[in-house]
């Protein structure tokens, strides 16, 4: 036994796992396949070609609309229903400072709530 | 004659239902229709009704006191323990719901069945000496505002609870959900119902949380009695009380402890949205434009100049009919309605959504608002006959040859030419309007201008409207608001008196009724008319096409689910990092189990809180990649964002990658060596000689696992699944035998183990199974053996583990590797022991014969 574990120091203990690679576009087929069950060691996605490329695999993207966190918002009207929703979805991407305007001020307690 | 008068119902209590055999069982009967459980239909959960989960608790508290008293509930105080509710009932008008209550009167445990499905199990009991709850001390003073009835519900609303009728109990909340008032209806289930509401809205999410555990309910129902006698009759409300860290919600004589509630999937909204990019568009002509976006232009132009709720559209048909795409133009506006005819001579068509009239004629049709036709131009006959079945300022859509000369183009008499537009089917649809016969008076003109800080043309503009028409335009400004605020003139009465003309180009005359340039355009009637790039148009929404087009990225995107819980709904997204202010470059992204279970579902985003900012973009995290800064090639380990293009900051676990490696082999290391490495050197200690069962020895871990206790002079049992698994581990580790691989699927190591070790068992046991599996593991387990759960499904489901096992002395360690990664800060210890192992690891990577040493140190 003793034999045997010296051989393997020898080789190395910490070593790399046998791998499934997939490329980028193919994340859903990654998922799957070790949601199956079915693999042996680790699954991988394949972002980039090299260390040292720009850029990524070729893949199909979603835009999503970013805020920045230094800049500040106006919301005109942003106290209406609508106006808090959209201030809430703002500060959810990214938005810290947000300013709402309503002719009325702060008129209920739910826009309180929310402005909280 | 006197006669009974049945013109009211009145309630009455009724016995007969109430009997109980002496099993303490009881059919329950739920109908929306009767009387007594009617309120129930005002419990609605993201658009159904559920029963609630204090309805259960109302059937078993009826049932309890008619096993041991009467029928009076009120007077037999109780108490109920660990309460589980496991799946929801639906009810709907139709239907009948039995449920089969049953109570065994030597333990009180109990349990609620649907059709042979359990739905709710607990233990009850009478409290013998009935004690009121502890009060909660809530500070009176809070920065969050008390909230009326109507914003409390109208924030869970948001959030997919739809409470209606008696459920809306809550009659004021405060918004940190620490204290509210609960109406008192002479209805428990609503009214303890209300106190799980007030619970919910303390956290900041948007997510559909139900019960599915209370670990401790007490009802002291003669306190409320006496409480109720003390309020005023009218207006009976209670104050509730909730404490997060005691883990309680009281209210008048109810306490609830450890109420645990799991997020649901919602529904998808109903609706698809409708994406549309808004952008100016010249009239004469357009640009080339989609079939689809061309009738879009007509539609809303008619929207827009004459507003009709009911619009009446009409095709004559040449074969090729486009008529599909105004209705979907119609049906992507909001409150308009459209009926579409298609005259055909053809008996074979029909077209769903549309009223095809064989042999239709136009003579018959009135009141049309377009009519479409192809080839027209020209022939006057039949535009006088258009003329005829039109509304007043009705459209013309001809559909005409592409090579069309405009200029040769000779228009027809009464009507008034709005747009040419040549679209991508070879065609070119000319949109005209019937001029309108009534005249409303020469309008006034009147200069909207942002420098006049005076707003001197609102009068004007006020008093000229008071008499007749009025041009409002801009000239030269940018940014004039113009366009929206006379959008929004003319939805007032009298709104067609309003024409709006926006002058967007430096080069165009000064705006003058009487110069030709002016004159032209406001002869065709159109209520908005903007001047931009040396062309006449409007502004139009047009279809937003999805960019789906696979292409090499550079900018941060990052892999998410759509809908969680739906695995084809995976997509790479646009993250928001920017590329030039991170360090890392990720190259290859390992996808982890607990990766899946979060896509899923099965694993809820909330284990990364409750703040919803947290919970965007959470999967994957391990990676390797390239550290832009330093030039290294590095591996690691972060809390999340890990599936993506780049990293902003180093994280605490990484590690340069060695030179032997290439980063394809380094991506598959940090998550299973720190696993591995945690267990056996921070949660234990393993030593040379011991015996440990690995299980899923195939896996990421389970291989990890397999060489590390193999390294250190342990003697390994692993289990895998398949035959082809079991061949792999054992080509892979010579040492282990095919006698020490059991299945995975089922107990049968158990008795492998039991074989292997004569009966003494193992010292390790290294988890990932569960439930029965999870049990006959512990049962592996020898004197003094130490247990290394990896596996978080009975944890999270909260199942139980007989003590008796621990009369062997053994240990049991919950093992989450992860826990390292997301409060790295406020565990202090843990993370210096994650230190300690990266130190460690990183010893072993640079040199393989480091083992002798660390061999030795481990056995000290």
């Amino acid at each position: 036994m003793k034999k045997l574990i010296d051989q393997d120091i020898e080789r190395g203990i910490v070593q790399p796992l046998p791998v499934t690679v997939f490329p980028a576009h193919e994340l859903e087929k990654a998922f799957r396949f070790l949601g199956g069950g079915k693999h042996i060691g680790k699954v991988i996605v394949q972002v980039r070609e090299e260390a040292k490329s720009p850029a990524t695999l070729p893949v199909k993207v979603i835009s999503q609309i970013y805020f920045k966190p230094d800049l500040i918002y106006v919301i005109p009207g942003g106290l209406g229903g609508f106006g808090l929703e959209l201030a809430d979805w703002m500060a959810l991407r990214g938005a810290r400072q947000l300013m709402l305007s309503s002719s009325r001020g702060i008129s209920n307690s739910y826009q309180t709530f929310r402005i909280a | 004659m006197v006669k009974w008068d049945h013109s009211e119902d009145w309630f009455i209590t009724k016995y007969e239902n109430m009997q109980t055999k002496s099993s303490g069982e009881r059919l329950f009967k739920l109908t929306l229709q009767s009387d007594n459980e009617e309120f129930l239909s005002g419990h609605i959960i993201d658009g159904k009704v559920l029963v609630p989960a204090t309805a259960y608790l109302q059937y078993i508290w009826e049932t309890f006191s008619l096993m041991y008293h009467g029928p009076s509930i009120v007077d037999v105080p109780l108490e109920f323990e660990d309460i589980r509710f496991l799946r929801a009932t639906h009810l709907t008008k139709e239907n009948t719901v039995e449920l089969i209550v049953m109570i065994q009167y030597g333990t009180g445990h109990f349990e609620i069945t649907e059709s042979g499905t359990l739905v709710c199990t607990g233990i009850v009991r009478e409290i013998e000496n009935p004690q009121p709850p502890e009060p909660i001390t809530v500070p009176k003073e809070s920065k969050y505002p008390m909230m009326t009835q109507k914003d409390f519900y109208k924030e869970l609303k948001l959030r997919g609870y739809h409470y209606q009728g008696t459920f809306r109990a809550v009659n004021e909340a405060r918004g940190d959900g620490l204290y509210g008032k609960i109406k008192w209806e002479y209805n428990w289930v609503t009214f303890m119902d209300a106190m799980l509401q007030i619970h919910i809205i303390g956290t900041d999410a948007r997510t559909l949380l139900l019960p599915t555990r209370i670990r401790k309910l007490k009802i002291f129902g003669n306190l409320i009695g006496k409480m109720l006698n003390e309020i005023p009759s009218e207006n009976k409300e209670f104050e509730v009380f909730v404490s997060h860290s005691e883990d309680r919600v009281v209210c008048g004589g109810i306490e609830i402890s450890g109420l645990q509630a799991s997020p649901v999937g919602r529904r998808k909204p109903p609706g698809i949205p409708v994406l549309e990019k808004y952008e100016f568009l010249p009239h004469f002509p357009t640009p080339q434009l989609t079939i689809a976006d061309a009738s879009r232009i007509c539609v809303q132009l008619s929207v827009e100049n004459n507003p009709s709720l009911k619009m009446n559209l009409v095709e004559i048909d040449n074969g090729k009919p486009i008529l599909l795409n105004f209705v979907d133009a119609v049906e992507d506006l909001p409150l308009i309605n459209g009926e579409f005819s298609l005259l055909t001579l053809n008996k074979e068509v029909d077209i769903s959504g549309i009223n095809v009239l064989v042999d239709g004629k136009l003579q018959s049709m009135t009141n049309c608002h377009f009519i479409i036709a192809s080839n027209i131009l020209g022939n006057n006959s039949e535009f006088v006959q258009m003329s005829k079945s039109l509304v007043e300022m009705g459209y013309v859509v001809c559909r005409e040859n592409c090579n069309l000369d405009i200029s040769k183009m000779i228009r027809p008499d009464g009507f008034n030419l709005i747009a040419i537009i040549p679209t991508t089917e070879m065609e070119v649809l000319v949109l005209l309007q019937k001029e309108r016969k009534k005249f409303y008076g020469i309008p006034v003109p009147i200069e909207v201008s942002l420098m006049d800080l005076e707003y001197s043309w609102m009068e004007k503009a006020r008093t000229a409207l008071s008499k007749g028409p009025v041009i409002l335009y801009a000239q030269n400004e940018k940014f004039s608001g113009i366009l929206g605020m006379v959008n929004c003139l003319r939805k007032e009465p009298d709104g067609h008196m309003v024409t709006c003309v926006f002058i967007d180009d430096p080069r165009a005359p000064p705006f003058d009724v009487t110069n030709q340039f002016y004159k032209n355009q406001l002869s065709l009637g159109l209520g908005v008319n903007v001047y931009r790039n040396g062309q006449w148009g409007t502004y139009r929404h047009l279809q937003l096409i999805m960019d789906d087009i696979a292409l090499p990225r550079s900018e941060h995107i990052y892999g998410n689910v759509l809908h969680r819980g739906d695995l084809s709904s995976l997509n790479w997204f646009e993250g928001p990092l920017q590329p030039k202010d991170c360090d890392i470059d990720i190259v290859y992204s390992s996808i982890n189990f607990r990766d899946v279970m979060l896509a899923t579902g099965r694993l809820a985003v909330e284990i990364y809180g409750t703040n919803r900012l947290d919970q965007v973009c959470v999967l994957g995290f391990e990676f390797a990649g390239y550290n832009k800064r330093t030039g290294k090639r590095i591996m690691s380990m972060v809390p999340k964002a890990g599936i993506g293009s780049h990293v902003e900051k180093p994280a605490p676990l990484i590690w340069d990658v060695p030179e032997k490696w290439s980063l394809k082999e380094a991506a598959t290391v940090p998550v299973v060596y720190v696993t591995v490495y945690y267990a056996f050197f921070v949660s234990t200690k393993i030593n040379k000689g011991q015996s440990i069962l690995i299980h899923a020895g195939s896996g990421g871990i389970g291989l990890a696992a397999i060489r590390v206790a193999l390294a250190y002079g342990l003697k390994v049992y692993t289990t895998c699944s398949t035959p082809q698994k079991k061949k792999f581990i054992m080509d892979t580790f010579p040492q282990i035998g095919a006698s020490q691989i059991g299945n995975s699927r089922d107990t049968s190591f158990e008795r492998m183990i039991q074989r292997e070790t004569n009966g003494k068992g193992v010292d390790f046991v290294l988890n990932s199974l569960s439930e029965d599996k999870l049990l006959a593991s512990l049962r592996c387990l020898g004197q003094s053996g130490h247990f290394l759960e990896i596996g978080k499904f009975d944890m999270a489901t909260d199942n139980k583990l007989g003590m008796g096992l621990f009369l062997k002395e053994i240990t049991f360690h919950a093992v989450l590797a992860d826990s390292m990664l997301f409060a790295p800060e406020t565990r202090l210890k843990v993370s210096t022991e994650g230190f300690h192992i990266k130190h460690q690891l990183i010893k072993l990577f640079s040199s393989g014969t480091c083992f002798n040493e660390e061999t030795d140190r481990s056995r000290h």
